[in-house]
């Protein structure tokens, strides 16, 4: 069934691909354009990659987000891999239906509605908005996501492993941390990676979340985009595009590398035992 | 010294003794219980202040009234001191709401909002199907370096995709360049600011959310099944549609869910790629809020946006809840 | 060696003698999931140096009771003793007693080394003697060369060593074997099972093994707990839980039996008359039976203790039946061969090619004689 790719299934993967790389790829592109007018070709340039780095808003804003999502990020990660064994490891308790509503419906939450709630909440609260707000904020959000990660390898995880962890004397606590943890390194590493990415990206929540002082790059990004098109914006894309594509290449480039290895060394562990049983 | 000697000089109880004996102040069972409601208490905590109490919060709030204060809008229940007791008092205004169901322009955004949702939704799985299946028949060393390109985009910025279109899509954009070129129309097409733009904008934006559970669920499906199919006297066309679709249905449902729910209260599609006409809820509370400042209003459209996604989300849940069990 | 055979055979007859304290005791242990009664009841002693086998079907509850002598699952009532001292409600990490699972459940990112290391780690115990305890277990299951490996780097069958060395070196008081085989391939499996005995031998550790494989428990066990349904419906050798069956359910799943419904008529100086209406004969067994003539009763004679003859046998011979040859297997070592009486009633009779074949002696359609002697078969009451 698998040998030989019909001509159907080969039209789609390229309409499918070239549907979404075209656009990407004509936005990088034309972020190396000399003209100040971003569709028309007027010769290769730098010029707006050198005028990022003397626009001091567009880097105070690079700067603000880089924190936000590198301390969402990993706040999301404790909570979300926290839910995540809940989920998988604790059985029945009062108000599971509730908890794994609260752990998943961020997931599918319009955005504008999450960010007034918190907006109101720290409103409620007295709370003066800024960098913090933004970060419970991505927080609370991107936990949801960590968790979905983290509840798929803890649920395919073999749970006698953990068992024979405690067997052999390792109380509850080093349990998780010596054997689950290790085990689940994948998964933390790509939530973790999740989580800061949403950060990175999202604008509407932080936008109602945050405070006078704080900007971050999209919101930087989008009251620029509303004034039109600029080839500036084209280059600040372009490299967040290009960070982030490297990013998730070398990821997962590592990881199948470490799979093909296990792979390849439990293939060479199973020929001895073939010579082993006599025919 | 022998294995067996060993183990009768031995004995398992070579333990930190002094450890154990400030452990056994507490019984295992309770300290087991404590570590168990701990776990389930953080996370908990975190969700319940920072995700449920915003949602009552906005209950509440839709129910008062506008007015020029910081925050800008009136107490629905306070304290009156009225001929020398004090009680408190309820003001409960239904007025957004009158407005929000009478207006016809709110009714038309919410309409508006469902039905690009909707038709999007189905162009998204007309389009992520094929994919997710072509995806399935790749070989396997070609898959993996396929299947990451297809998540790539999901992990780029969402704002950086949809403005990348701005310049495709507008009068003097690639798009009316390039059929001008051909020859196809003389007059550039107007399809930045129209609802075509928000379609098309959708459709990219959340092409991988559809892909993803898609492929997840088909290429679950045994080979041998399509192989037994063909054996049995069904041709490919047919075992397709008898074998491969309903297997695949999880995954339409996950998918289309993961597109629908969160396309009905998308903001910056609509605000980037749609015109003034093409009026979305998500993009209706973002100007009540931020342009009108009536966080009332803007509440009272959160509510009623949420009423409307009730049914898929539970339904999203129960998914997903189904995964976690089984 | 002389004397650890020496104690070992005192050991293995330690159930016999009167005196001898039971080393764990399961004391009407019953558990329950949900409404799901997976345990029901149970009492069992296990005493010091046993080679204990639960045998059952798949569901029967025998993993949940060795769970609960791990510690892993807690009962919903009863008690649990280990060496005197009251286990049932102590959870696995603080237990004396350790336990091979299935699936072996080595920990994939730690070395062979480091997996053997581990319980003792967690002991606390000082640097050297744990490299030292590792060595010697490595070397006593022949993983040394393999120290250094992770466990993906390895087969089954080492796997399965891993396991072993991992709870061995804890010298706990009691190792917990869950399937332990199950991975294995048929030849790997019954060269380790040997292995298996050898090792308990020189460890001198009691060890409880669960298997739903009648021919894995007798080989390795001293004793076998045969399971039905969360109860235990006997305990006993190996030899007597074949011989002498408790019941029609034991006697169907340890080997094959053939079962005849019948009525005591009467039971004189040790031996009973049986009327056995589907094989229409009266069965005369050498057997002390416990029940008043009339009651109903079962029948239980195995294939192999059934001689098959073409000739008639001698006039007076008691315990014959006969019929028509249904179906033949060859076997190599064995024929098995299916035969319907007269009542309709299949009967399997067994016989060992003792010749090489140069003629098939008995033959499809043949009308054929089986016999067996009064002390052949077993009276079962229930």
């Amino acid at each position: 069934m698998r040998q030989g790719l019909s001509a159907v299934t080969m039209t789609a993967l390229a309409l499918g691909y070239a549907f979404l790389y075209v656009p990407i790829l004509l936005l990088v592109a034309y972020s190396f354009n000399e003209s100040k007018l971003v569709t028309v070709w007027a010769g290769f340039s730098l010029r707006w990659y050198g005028a990022l780095f003397e626009n001091q808003q567009l880097l105070a804003a690079a700067w603000v987000t880089l924190r936000l999502a590198v301390i969402s990020a990993t706040g999301a990660l404790v909570l979300g891999t926290l839910a995540g064994v809940v989920l998988t490891r604790i059985g029945r308790f009062a108000g599971r239906t509730l908890f794994s509503g609260l752990v998943f419906a961020p997931l599918v939450m319009p955005e504008v509605i999450t960010g007034l709630s918190l907006l109101l909440l720290f409103v409620a609260l007295d709370w003066s908005r800024g960098p913090a707000t933004m970060a419970i904020a991505h927080i609370t959000f991107a936990t949801a996501y960590v968790a979905v990660v983290v509840q798929a390898r803890l649920a395919t995880l073999d749970r006698s492993i953990e068992e024979a962890a405690m067997d052999l004397g390792a109380r509850p606590a080093k349990t998780f941390f010596v054997i689950t943890v290790p085990m689940i390194a994948p998964g933390l590493l790509a939530g973790w990676l999740l989580a800061f990415t949403l950060s990175l990206d999202d604008l509407v929540i932080a936008s109602f979340t945050t405070g006078p002082e704080a900007t971050t790059l999209p919101m930087y990004i989008y009251s620029k985009v509303r004034l039109g098109v600029t080839p500036e914006i084209n280059a600040v894309s372009s490299i967040l595009i290009g960070l982030v594509a490297i990013g998730v290449l070398i990821a997962s480039v590592a990881l199948k590398v470490s799979e093909e290895r296990r792979q390849r060394d439990a293939q060479r562990a199973a020929a001895p035992r073939a010579a082993m049983v006599p025919r | 010294m022998t294995a067996r000697e060993a183990v009768e000089t031995s004995g398992a109880a070579e333990r930190g003794r002094s450890v154990a004996a400030i452990r056994r102040l507490l019984p295992e069972e309770v300290r087991g219980a404590l570590g168990r409601h701990f776990l389930i208490a953080v996370p908990f905590l975190w969700l319940g202040v920072f995700f449920l109490a915003p949602f009552l919060i906005v209950l509440k709030l839709s129910f008062s009234e506008v007015a020029l204060a910081m925050p800008p809008y009136t107490p629905i229940a306070e304290w009156v001191d009225e001929a020398g007791s004090i009680h408190l008092r309820f003001t409960l205004n239904l007025s957004n709401y009158l407005l929000l169901v009478e207006d016809s322009l709110y009714r038309r955004s919410y309409l508006n909002s469902l039905g690009i949702a909707a038709v999007s939704t189905a162009v998204t799985l007309a389009i992520g199907f094929p994919i997710a299946y072509a995806l399935t028949q790749v070989a396997r060393r070609w898959r993996f370096a396929l299947l990451m390109l297809a998540i790539l985009p999901f992990w780029t910025s969402f704002l950086i995709r949809v403005y990348a279109w701005i310049s495709i899509l507008k009068t003097e954009g690639f798009l009316n360049q390039l059929l001008a070129w051909l020859g196809l129309i003389s007059e550039p097409l107007q399809i930045l600011n129209t609802n075509w733009a928000v379609y098309l904008g959708i459709v990219y934006s959340y092409l991988p959310f559809m892909v993803l559970p898609l492929y997840a669920s088909l290429e679950r499906i045994d080979v041998s099944l399509m192989e037994a199919a063909a054996d049995l006297g069904c041709r490919p066309i047919k075992a397709f549609w008898v074998i491969t679709v309903p297997l695949a249905l999880p995954g339409v449902v996950a998918g289309s869910l993961l597109v629908f729910i969160p396309a009905v209260g998308e903001f910056v599609i609509p605000d980037l790629l749609g015109g003034s006409g093409s009026i979305m809820i998500g993009k209706t509370l973002w100007s009540e809020f931020f342009n009108n400042r009536d966080w009332p209003l803007s509440s009272g459209v959160a509510v009623i946006l949420l009423v409307l996604l009730v049914v898929p989300i539970v339904l999203f849940q129960r998914l997903q809840l189904r995964r976690t069990v089984g | 060696m002389s004397r650890d055979a020496e104690r070992l055979r005192r050991g293995r007859a330690a159930w016999a003698e009167l005196a001898a304290q039971p080393f764990i005791r399961v004391v009407g242990v019953s558990k329950s999931f949900g409404s799901y009664a997976a345990i029901d009841n149970v009492s069992l002693d296990i005493y010091r140096g046993e080679f204990f086998a639960l045998l059952g079907p798949s569901g029967c509850g025998k993993t949940t009771l060795l769970r609960m002598l791990a510690g892993l699952e807690f009962p919903t009532a009863g008690r649990i003793e280990i060496d005197g001292s009251d286990m049932t409600r102590v959870p696995p990490y603080e237990r004396p007693v350790n336990m091979m699972f299935q699936s072996y459940a080595l920990f994939p990112h730690m070395s062979v080394e480091q997996n053997v290391a581990f319980g003792l780690k967690q002991e606390g115990c000082p640097r050297s003697e744990i490299a030292r305890r590792v060595r010697e277990m490595l070397a006593l299951v022949q993983l040394e060369p393999f120290a250094k490996r992770r466990p993906h780097q390895l087969s089954g069958g080492q796997r399965q060593r891993v396991a072993l060395a991992r709870c061995l070196v804890k010298r706990p008081k009691m190792v917990l074997l869950d399937e332990p085989l199950a991975a294995l391939d048929k030849k790997l499996r019954e060269k380790t099972q040997f292995e298996l005995i050898n090792i308990q031998e020189q460890v001198g550790i009691t060890f409880v093994i669960v298997t739903h494989d009648q021919a894995e428990a007798m080989t390795v066990a001293s004793r076998i707990g045969v399971m039905e349904r969360g109860r235990i419906v006997q305990v006993a050798t190996p030899a007597e839980i074949y011989e002498a069956p408790a019941s029609r359910y034991v006697a169907e799943f340890i080997g094959d039996v053939n079962l005849f419904e019948g009525r005591l008529l009467d039971t004189a100086n040790g031996t009973a008359r049986i009327r056995c209406d589907d094989a229409a004969c009266d069965f005369l067994v050498e057997q002390t039976v416990n029940a008043e003539p009339g009651a109903t009763v079962w029948l239980a004679l195995r294939p192999e203790k059934l001689a098959i003859d073409l000739a008639s046998p001698e006039a007076g011979a008691v315990n014959q039946l006969s019929g028509t040859v249904l179906d033949i297997g060859y076997l190599g070592s064995l024929s098995v061969y299916h035969v319907q009486l007269a009542t309709g009633k299949q009967v399997t009779a067994v016989e060992t090619n003792r010749a090489r074949l140069v003629r098939r002696p008995i033959s499809w359609n043949d009308q054929v004689h089986l016999t067996a002697s009064p002390e052949a078969a077993v009276v079962l009451l229930r």
